[in-house]
């Protein structure tokens, strides 16, 4: 079965809540891009597309992970990666 | 030999099939045998002559990772002209900025030939008024050539081994950096200097994800597998951030022996690679930290984590190394482990150096190693007088194979080149035999091996709508998380300040488009917060001091209608 948009924006949020150290609270939407999060840059995005991967039992392709502008982005590129997962 | 062309025609005629590089992309891993590499080169430097390029000429090259950029390079250095990378343009930069910035690089450079893409070829004639430049789209077309044309001979550049080699463009943004002139002199006695200290032989093979424009990558990483005529496996530099243990496949995949990276490359290891994964990594006879300030716990982190894949405490290292020594200055001695020093802080904080009173108060440094032959270090303070061992003071290197000033920056060679000695700019003291790097004596951040003028950032911050102009300062922290250094801005706005969130976004998007650096937090202030120095001007050091004691108040949300 395939993941609803709400239960990937609920993942990605708990994921960078723990990868970036954000407050409780603090609230994650789509429009969500790096300028918004102290220390997300590009090394610590490889980290947060790591623990994604795990957490969604996924794996994402690299360069279009690297490219992503806003956490939106990052939902389609899971959505995609699990629906391929799902036609295996 | 005494050229690098000598050199490479040299191994093409006694190791023609023997491999130059495996060139690890994300699809492939393409083999480049010594032949292939001369006879690509060779027909670069036909196509530069064809178009006008002549002895001395400058040839800038912007390529991703492809073998084009060694194909290019040395075909330009066959060719008797200059060449020299730079990065490429990221795809978080804007392109306007990113072609407007190096335009004044170029106006000083006058480059000849600029390799790159067509797609870069058209940002810049859409961004740069009047682009004159000329480019060369790299294809693989340029070595399929007539029969006629392949039995040509190499182009006759005769070069001497007191000529330029090439540029390294290493320090600072964009529109201030210095073309440091090489010789091929130079490059030559670094290698041999070098290799002597590493024991190098012809049994050794160097891994690396470093870019070509940056010294480590270049020099230790690509010069020295060509010169010694040994396997480069090249990876791609975006690969290897995004998938840091693309490095470690590739290690127990080919078996290289040594590896150069940055001290935030060791720690990105740890980070970002599953922490259950296991790697055969002993074939490494050297992990060698460079180009940061060099960290014991470091070092530590990377132990334990790899430990079980083969890491010796005895296979870490470190050097100092600087584009305008070739490379290397100084290195730890291979096969003895790294000497550490516990020294205490408030000596440290004076600029002494003094054992640590007790194991919880002690600060502990890595050594950088001992000087290579040929190269002769002392540390002076700011008078120029000699310090003894054992006290801070700015590092200053004589070697023989120092470079061979700033290209078209006489004054600017001759303010930092005095009497065979290069003032470095950096920081740090001799204890016993070896060196000890602590710092930088300017407002230089050195950001994931990158250096960044904060200044630079600081008036990029002032242009922000909202921040009071000139009111601003970036530091540079050590992140506990990510054992990195990051930057922070401290800036005072204009009251009242109705989003910090926005202001904290325009800020970030700001530099992001114009350094390509990720600011990692911003700090709004009240007007005057920032403490001032004696003469006036906003101070760096004090306020980084305030901002780690968390002293500094940040400013809060306003509502629009209170």
């Amino acid at each position: 079965m395939s993941l609803a948009e709400d239960d990937i924006l609920r993942g990605v949020s708990a994921v960078m809540h723990t990868t970036f150290g954000l407050p409780p609270g603090y609230l994650i939407t789509a429009e969500t891009t790096s300028a918004d999060i102290d220390g997300w840059d590009s090394l610590s995005h490889s980290i947060l597309i790591l623990s994604i991967e795990e957490q969604f039992h996924i794996e994402l392709p690299t360069n279009r992970a690297f490219e992503v502008h806003d956490v939106g982005e990052l939902m389609d590129l899971i959505e995609e990666a699990d629906g391929a997962r799902g036609a295996d | 030999m005494t050229t690098i062309d000598a050199c490479i025609a040299g191994h093409a005629e006694k190791k023609a099939g023997e491999l130059f590089c495996r060139f690890v992309s994300p699809q492939t891993a393409e083999e480049i045998t010594f032949g292939d590499l001369f006879r690509r080169a060779t027909a670069y430097a036909r196509l530069y002559q064809a178009r006008g390029v002549r002895r001395g000429d400058i040839v800038i090259i912007i390529l991703r990772h492809t073998p084009h950029l060694f194909y290019s390079f040395l075909g330009a250095l066959l060719a008797g002209a200059i060449p020299s990378f730079m990065p490429f343009p990221s795809s978080k930069q804007r392109p306007d900025i990113y072609w407007q910035d190096h335009q004044k690089l170029f106006e000083r450079l006058r480059p000849r030939l600029i390799v790159t893409y067509e797609e870069n070829r058209a940002a810049a004639f859409a961004c740069i008024e009047n682009f004159s430049i000329e480019m060369l789209v790299p294809s693989d077309s340029i070595w399929e050539l007539s029969p006629n044309e392949r039995a040509g001979s190499v182009p006759a550049a005769n070069a001497a081994p007191g000529d330029i080699a090439c540029l390294q463009h290493s320090s600072g943004t964009t529109g201030l950096k210095k073309g440091v002139m090489l010789t091929h002199r130079a490059i030559l006695d670094h290698t041999a200097a070098y290799s002597k200290r590493l024991s190098f032989t012809q049994h050794d093979s160097i891994v690396s994800w470093l870019p070509l424009y940056h010294d480590m990558g270049f020099i230790a990483c690509f010069m020295t597998s060509l010169i010694e005529g040994t396997c480069l496996i090249a990876l791609d530099p975006f690969e290897w951030v995004m998938r840091p243990q693309s490095l470690l496949e590739a290690i127990q995949r080919y078996r290289p022996s040594l590896c150069w990276l940055p001290n935030f490359a060791f720690s990105h290891l740890v980070n970002a690679t599953k922490p259950d994964a296991t790697f055969d990594l002993s074939s490494i006879r050297a992990f060698i930290n460079c180009s940061e300030p060099c960290k014991p716990g470091t070092f530590e982190r990377f132990l334990r984590r790899f430990e079980g894949c083969g890491v010796r405490p005895a296979s870490l290292h470190v050097c100092y190394a600087l584009a305008e020594n070739v490379f290397c200055a100084t290195q730890t001695i291979l096969g003895k482990e790294a000497a550490v020093i516990s020294i205490d802080p408030e000596a440290f904080a004076n600029g002494k150096i003094s054992p640590g009173a007790s194991d919880k108060l002690a600060l502990d440094l890595l050594s950088c190693g001992l000087p290579l032959d040929g190269v002769s270090i002392t540390v002076r303070a700011a008078d120029g007088k000699l310090l003894p061992p054992d006290v801070v003071g700015e590092i200053f290197v004589a070697s023989s194979f120092l470079f061979a000033g700033y290209y078209l920056q006489q004054d600017l060679t001759e303010t930092k080149l005095r009497d065979g000695w290069y003032q470095t700019g950096d920081l740090g003291f001799t204890h016993g035999d070896e060196l000890f790097v602590t710092g930088r004596l300017d407002d230089m951040l050195i950001v994931n091996g990158r250096n960044y003028n904060a200044h630079e950032i600081e008036y990029l911050v002032s242009e922000v709508a909202g921040v009071l102009a000139g009111r601003s300062v970036a530091i540079g922290v050590d992140n506990q998380q990510s054992d990195a250094t990051v930057v922070i801005v401290l800036a005072e706005c204009i009251e009242p300040i109705y989003r910090p969130d926005e202001l904290t976004r325009d800020i970030r998007r700001r530099v992001l488009e114009h350094l390509g650096l990720s600011i990692h937090s911003v700090v709004p202030l009240r007007r005057g917060q920032l403490v001032k120095t004696t003469s006036g001007k906003i101070s760096r050091v004090k306020n980084k001091q305030l901002y780690i004691q968390g002293t500094l108040m940040p400013l809060g949300n306003v509502s629009a209608t209170s």
